[in-house]
């Protein structure tokens, strides 16, 4: 008894050492973050210091990385929007309709997702740069339609098949039109779900930087690219900015992923 | 609004822009690969047919990006596919319940969902050479200083540990969720037949979670070709050519400074090729395995 006991605390500590490898990163971005210039750059690197939020005041006086902050937050809310308004009926019509071709239409979709980022991203900035539209939002916003109209569509799939067929069975016949069974029985019955997804596809395209990267360099950057500028900033690394400007790109996702978890469960029955 | 009204209405403006967002890029790719377009040249633009391709197959550096982007593929799929599944899900699935499982799975999908930006910063401070903690612990045991992104031999592998670092986590949650599905009388039923713990995961929880378990995989692996942003960040491509994928060399010849788009094309456009064939093939072979 005692062994296995013994047994049972050793494992204990493996999973607070696999927790810890789990997290060590981001807590040691974050401790970093309240450094002062000479205590980040000391050998060997301190656990014990004088916090102090100048990197913070310097990042938040950033001319690109205020208007990264913002362009993200203008960006990705209407995204998400554009892809909720085209992609949600049409994974309803995935769910409940059936017509030919569907599942050849559905495999499409899929297929968007699989795209080398490369081949996608080339040919836009090529036709942004011809309609001079290269570093603006729309353009943004439009390349993000691949990302967030096919992953909306792909997941919501799920999302209304979970919705009892009989509810809307009965309110067909009651009299009311597909449109209305649509968006007053299956959307509010699987709203909860959807959002799940929603907040799935906002931290999805919040964190995107590949494309964003090609088609904008100075007015329209993102968070993640201005972000990114960082690295070729020349030899001298400045650590501390760095830090702090990564940890308030990284806050949103690690907000929303508390309630992202609550659906990981959901989420995982769609794949 | 008749079901068929409804199905027009909702179907045809997202298909048309669909179609568009898919079929716009690829054709005019391959469009452009036909081409001799340089945006640093002032010649006009002809036809010279498969001349960028023919060129490639004789691209030192395309060849030795092919190669990285095919050692990055195997080690983070198969890593953290290795260390999630086979080897952290069990451990914590059996030695947590409760309160402490629901954390662990929460604190799990927290790398996979932070910016890869983001994460890639992180690492790139703990790697360093000259102020890393990671120096730092191996100096305990007289090792190093390890150039981790600085030698040509360990940066890939530097940089591949955080995608395995960010995918282990996760598909250790996910298994977990998957493991919790399964009832628990038939385990039980299991072990007191006598049967050994990993009996039981190979005959009765292994087979349970083998099909939602391969979609994690074959996810796994589309996502594996998104290497850009860690590499971007952490070595740009170095040192030398060390750490340049295919995506990212195609970047420097189309966008970054050289502008030869329609070289850049006719890479992008192998590949497309190449993932559709992995994708295939992977897809049936898992298929056929599972039936």
């Amino acid at each position: 008894m005692a062994r296995i006991k013994g047994k049972y605390i050793l494992f204990k500590i493996v999973i607070v050492i696999i927790i810890f490898i789990a997290l060590a990163p981001i807590l040691w971005m974050f401790i970093s973050s309240f450094k002062s210039r000479v205590d980040i750059i000391s050998y060997p690197p301190k656990l014990f210091f004088t916090p102090v939020m100048d990197n913070y005041k310097r990042v938040l006086q950033m001319p690109t990385l205020m208007r990264g902050l913002r362009n993200s937050l203008i960006i990705v809310p209407i995204s998400l929007l554009l892809g909720f308004i085209f992609g949600v009926p049409v994974g309803y019509i995935f769910a409940r309709i059936k017509f030919r071709r569907s599942a050849d239409l559905r495999f499409f979709i899929l297929s968007l997702r699989f795209m080398p980022p490369v081949a996608v991203a080339l040919p836009f900035f090529l036709v942004w740069m011809h309609l001079k539209l290269l570093d603006s939002m729309p353009a943004v916003i439009f390349t993000y339609l691949t990302i967030s109209i096919s992953t909306m569509i792909w997941l919501t799939i799920e999302c209304f098949k979970q919705v009892p067929i009989e509810c809307e069975e009965a309110a067909h016949l009651e009299g009311c039109t597909q449109f209305q069974v649509f968006s007053r029985i299956a959307l509010p019955i699987s709203i909860l779900s959807i959002l799940g997804m929603c907040i799935f596809i906002f931290i999805l395209l919040w964190n995107e930087f590949f494309l964003a990267f090609v088609i904008t360099s100075q007015r329209a950057v993102t968070m993640p690219v201005a972000s990114a500028a960082f690295a070729v900033v020349g030899m001298e690394v400045p650590w501390g900015q760095i830090c702090a400007s990564i940890i308030l790109l990284s806050i949103p996702p690690l907000i929303l992923s508390y309630f992202f978890v609550k659906f990981l469960p959901y989420f995982f029955k769609v794949s | 609004m008749t079901k068929k009204q409804f199905f027009l209405v909702f179907m045809i403006p997202t298909f048309i822009i669909l179609f568009f967002l898919a079929f716009y890029p690829l054709i005019n790719a391959f469009y452009y690969s036909l081409q001799n377009w340089d945006l640093r040249s002032s010649r006009p633009i002809k036809f010279v047919g498969l001349k960028n391709y023919i060129q490639l197959l004789t691209d030192a550096r395309f060849l030795n990006s092919l190669r990285v982007s095919l050692i990055w593929s195997i080690v983070t799929v198969g890593f953290s596919v290795f260390f999630g599944a086979g080897l952290l899900a069990p451990i914590v699935n059996d030695y947590t319940k409760g309160g402490l499982k629901t954390i662990c799975l929460f604190v799990f999908t927290i790398p996979a969902l932070l910016p890869r930006v983001g994460a890639a910063y992180m690492w790139r401070l703990m790697y360093s050479s000259s102020i890393g903690i990671i120096n730092y612990f191996l100096s305990f045991f007289k090792i190093g200083p390890v150039g981790f992104l600085e030698n040509p031999s360990y940066a890939l592998y530097s940089v591949a540990a955080i995608d395995i670092w960010q995918w282990t986590f996760l598909i250790t949650a996910l298994t977990i969720i998957l493991l919790q599905d399964i009832p628990k009388e038939i385990i039980e039923a299991g072990s007191l037949d006598g049967a050994k713990r990993w009996q039981l995961y190979r005959y009765i929880v292994f087979p349970v979670v083998v099909p939602p378990f391969l979609s994690i995989f074959f996810i796994k692996m589309m996502e594996s070709l998104r290497s850009f942003d860690f590499i971007f960040v952490l070595t740009a491509g170095g040192p030398g050519i060390a750490t340049e994928t295919l995506d990212m060399y195609a970047y420097w010849q189309g966008i970054g400074s050289a502008g030869r788009v329609s070289y850049a094309s006719s890479m992008s456009i192998i590949m497309l090729v190449i993932t559709i064939i992995l994708i295939t093939l992977v897809w049936r072979g898992l298929t056929k395995w599972h039936e």
